[in-house]
Formats: C-alpha cells, structure tokens, sequence
C-alpha cells in the first residue's frame, strides 16, 4: 500500500507492517484519533439511544386500565382449572382431585337441574356455572370492552407486540415505528457525518461482493482489503450487537413477555391464547369445562396415593404377614396385646 | 477476566419440582421456577458472548480461528451449566434435548461476540 494519502481517506497511514505469523497479508494501522473520536464515540452514542427509546416506550405505555370484574373472575376460574389439569396430580389424592375435577364441570342446564353432581371438596362448588351463569345473563354488555392490559400478575398482555387486541397492536406498533424512525435517522446522520474513512477491520474475511456495501465513500482505495470497513458497517455492527447488551444491561421485558407466553400456552392453553378481539367468557368456561369433563378418560396414578409405599419402602407392613414384635409394624394394630403395642409404640417413639 | 458465574445467583434451579415420575404425562411445572432459571441463563450466556468477543479480540484471532474459539467457549460454558448447576439432570430443568441445550441462543450471542472481537481486536492491532 503507498503511503500518500488519497482525498477521501486522509487518516489513513500505510504502513507495511507483518503480521506476525508471517502470512502474505499486510495489515494497515490506523490514526488513533479515529479511535477516539469515531469509533467509541458512535458506541457510546448508540448506547445511551438504545437506553432512551426504552424509557421513552415505557413512558409511551398507557397504564393499564382496570378489567370488568365479570372477565376477570372468569379468568382467575381458567387458571385453576388449568393449574388442575397440568400439574396438581402431584399434589392432590386422586379422589380429591376427582372431587375438584367434577365441581368445576359441573354446569347448570336449562330445566335446573344440576349436571355432573357434586364433590366433597368444592369450597365453590359450582363456581364455574355461577361466572357462566352471569356471563351469559350479562349478555354481551361487558364484553364490549377489549381485552385490557389486566391488574392479574402474570398475564399481563402488556403492549408489546404479542398482544392481540386493537390496543395492543397500536401499541406494538407504535414502539416498532419508533426504534425503525430512529434507526433511519441515525444511520443517514452516520453516514453524512462520518464519510470517506475507513473505521475498523472486521477479523473475518469478506468477499469482493460486500466492498460496494461496507466501504461506502472509499471507492478509489480499490484494492483495499474489504476486511476495512466505513462506519454504517460499524453502526450496524453496534446495533446488532448491543442487543444482547441491552439484555444484560436492563433486562428485556420484551422477552421475557414472549417467553411467559409460550410457557402459558404449553401449560395448556390457559387464558384462551388469543381470544380475538374480545374475551368471551362464558365460551372459554363452557370449553373448559367439556375440556374437563374429557380427561377422565386418563387413568392416571396420583403420587400421593402411593408416597407412603414410596417412603417406607421395604418396610411396608404387608397384609399376611403380622408380626408381633418385629419392626414392619408400625401402625400400632387395634387388636394387638399389650405387649406389642406399647413395644411398637416405644419403637416409635424411639426413633422420633 | 471476570468469572462470568460470579454473582449470578442460579440456587434457584432448585425449587423445580421434577414431577415426571409415575404421573403418565403429566408434569408438574412450576412456570416461576422456569421463568428463572431460563432468565439467568439467558444473561449467563450474554456474558459469555460479550466475554468471548474481547478474548478472541485480545488474542488476535482471526477468521475461522475465532469462529471456532466462539464455537468452544459457548458450548463449555454451556456445558459447565450442566455440570456444576444442574449435576448433568438435564431434564428436570427444561424440556430440550441435550443438543437444544448446548446450542441455545447462539445466533444471540454471535452477533454481540462479534462485534466485540471487531473492536477489540482494532483497539489492540489496529489503533
């Protein structure tokens, strides 16, 4: 490379210079004022407009508004239900889980009479067929509200562009046009300002398609290894790569909104996916509800119901066997003597 | 080098309650626990991307030697996750295969590894 400077890139000094390992290309060294005032600066800027769009989305956001008490009940009903189906076969015995299961479905026909018939364990017995039974008295009155942001933790369909209203959209949208505006500008004000110098090497090799794309305003230099790059490469490097730095930095709620999505909807289609443009109540619960019913045909094996063969393992009293004093009793039996059950009571007590 | 598991506090890939025992299909999942542990992976690897960028850059590494040192410490941070976190119980944590896990987020985690090779290796060999 000569060592006369060309009018486009004046702060290009060449110098021959060895790359150490000996290979046949020759490296440039660049002024270290286009360090200073080019290449960390335009990180530094895109870092704080990274920073500012965030806040201004947040500041953008409408605060959510209060849902209509009808949808939320209804909500919080789905939740259980679908807590039910997932997982709570861990934690309930099967017949409790029965009784939840049968409450729940139960619905209320036309002539009054009561389907599915109770459980013992319905603290709200048939609280799915009071919210259908409203829903549907209220008609469709409340349902003309669109599905808001909602005060329920966790399912906050907040604004970001996986909600599916009307609002959400708009609001989806709205951050969308603005980081694209921004992007716009910044980089016709890069690309004006910084003009006609090579920035940085990019350590990959690039082939002679790209030169036209990363070499903007260096045309001339036709021989320049097209490893050298102008500073829209750079800026769209920084953007990239701040991304993840964002991530670090701040937290991305927007991520961690699609994420929650995804894991709701593989726990079972829990608050209806995205319903349309309006959340009907009384449909999800009366799907629900024959969603439920359907389960049944599962057998299933509720853990609870076997812990206590899994605790004590080998020494489960089994039924023939009855020994007087040996350790595998451990329930005391009604009709023991004396002698055994105050020998398994202090055996009891003795490895409390 | 800062140790990219310092302070990052992941006990709490604890309270995931494996469930996949006699249960046929069902699990229990608690969406928190998930949640969690998949947001501290998430910055975990960040780190790691960000981390490897500057040592490829300092080194000098160029072309396919610092895709494949990229490649390495991706896939040996990931897999040090699974050891000294996970006690290599990959499937009471996520529902991924083994290949899913140690290959998650890399297209994330290139894009910022390369751009801080580029700067570093400019601040160091080229300015």
């Amino acid at each position: 490379m000569s060592s006369t400077p060309t009018p486009g890139s004046v702060f290009v000094h060449g110098h021959r210079r060895d790359h150490p390992p000996a290979r046949t290309s020759q490296t440039l060294l660049l002024d270290s004022q286009i360090r200073d005032w080019v290449v960390l600066p335009l990180l530094v800027i895109m870092i704080c407009a990274g920073m500012l769009r965030s806040q201004v989305g947040r500041l953008l956001r409408p605060s959510p508004r209060p849902m209509p008490n009808l949808d939320a009940r209804a909500r919080s009903a789905l939740l259980r239900v679908s807590r039910l189906r997932a997982g709570a076969g861990c934690y309930l015995s099967s017949s409790r889980w029965e009784a939840r299961r049968v409450a729940w479905s139960a619905r209320a026909y036309d002539d009054g009479r009561v389907g599915g018939g109770g459980g013992g364990g319905g603290e709200d017995g048939s609280a799915e067929r009071k919210i259908q039974d409203d829903a549907r008295r209220e008609g469709g009155g409340d349902s003309n509200d669109a599905m808001t942001p909602s005060l329920v933790p966790g399912m906050d369909p907040s604004t970001m562009m996986v909600s599916p209203t009307e609002r959400g959209r708009n609001d989806g949208m709205k951050g969308n046009m603005a980081a694209m505006v921004q992007n716009m500008v910044m980089m016709q004000g890069i690309s004006h300002f910084f003009r006609g110098f090579v920035l940085v090497k990019v350590p990959f090799p690039l082939t002679r398609g790209f030169k036209q794309m990363f070499q903007r305003g260096l045309y001339d230099l036709t021989t320049l290894d097209t490893s050298y790059v102008s500073s829209v490469s750079w800026y769209f490097l920084v953007m990239f790569g701040l991304r993840a730095f964002f991530r670090l930095a701040m937290g991305d709620p927007l991520q961690e909104e699609v994420e929650g999505n995804e894991i709701q909807r593989e726990l079972g289609r829990d608050y209806g996916g995205p319903p349309g443009a309006q959340f009907d109540a009384a449909k999800a619960l009366r799907t629900e509800a024959d969603n439920l019913e359907l389960i049944n045909v599962r057998s299933r094996r509720f853990k609870i119901d076997d812990a206590e063969k899994i605790l004590l393992g080998k020494r489960y009293p089994k039924k023939k066997k009855v020994k007087e004093s040996g350790d595998d009793v451990l329930f005391g039996l009604a009709s023991g003597k004396n002698k055994s059950s105050s020998a398994s009571s202090s055996r009891h007590k003795k490895r409390e | 080098m800062i140790d990219p598991m310092a302070d990052i506090d992941h006990a709490s890939a604890a309270p995931e309650i494996d469930g996949a025992g006699g249960d046929g299909n069902q699990e229990v999942f608690d969406a928190n626990a998930y949640k969690s542990n998949f947001a501290k992976m998430d910055k975990i690897r960040s780190f790691m991307g960000i981390a490897s960028g500057c040592v490829a850059g300092v080194c000098g590494l160029t072309g396919l030697g610092g895709l494949v040192c990229f490649l390495a410490l991706h896939i040996s941070v990931n897999l040090s996750l699974l050891t000294f976190k996970m006690n290599f119980d990959l499937h009471s944590y996520s529902r991924e295969s083994m290949f899913a896990f140690l290959t998650a987020d890399l297209q994330k985690c290139a894009m910022s590894f390369m751009l801080f090779w580029t700067l570093f290796y400019g601040l160091v060999y080229l300015f």
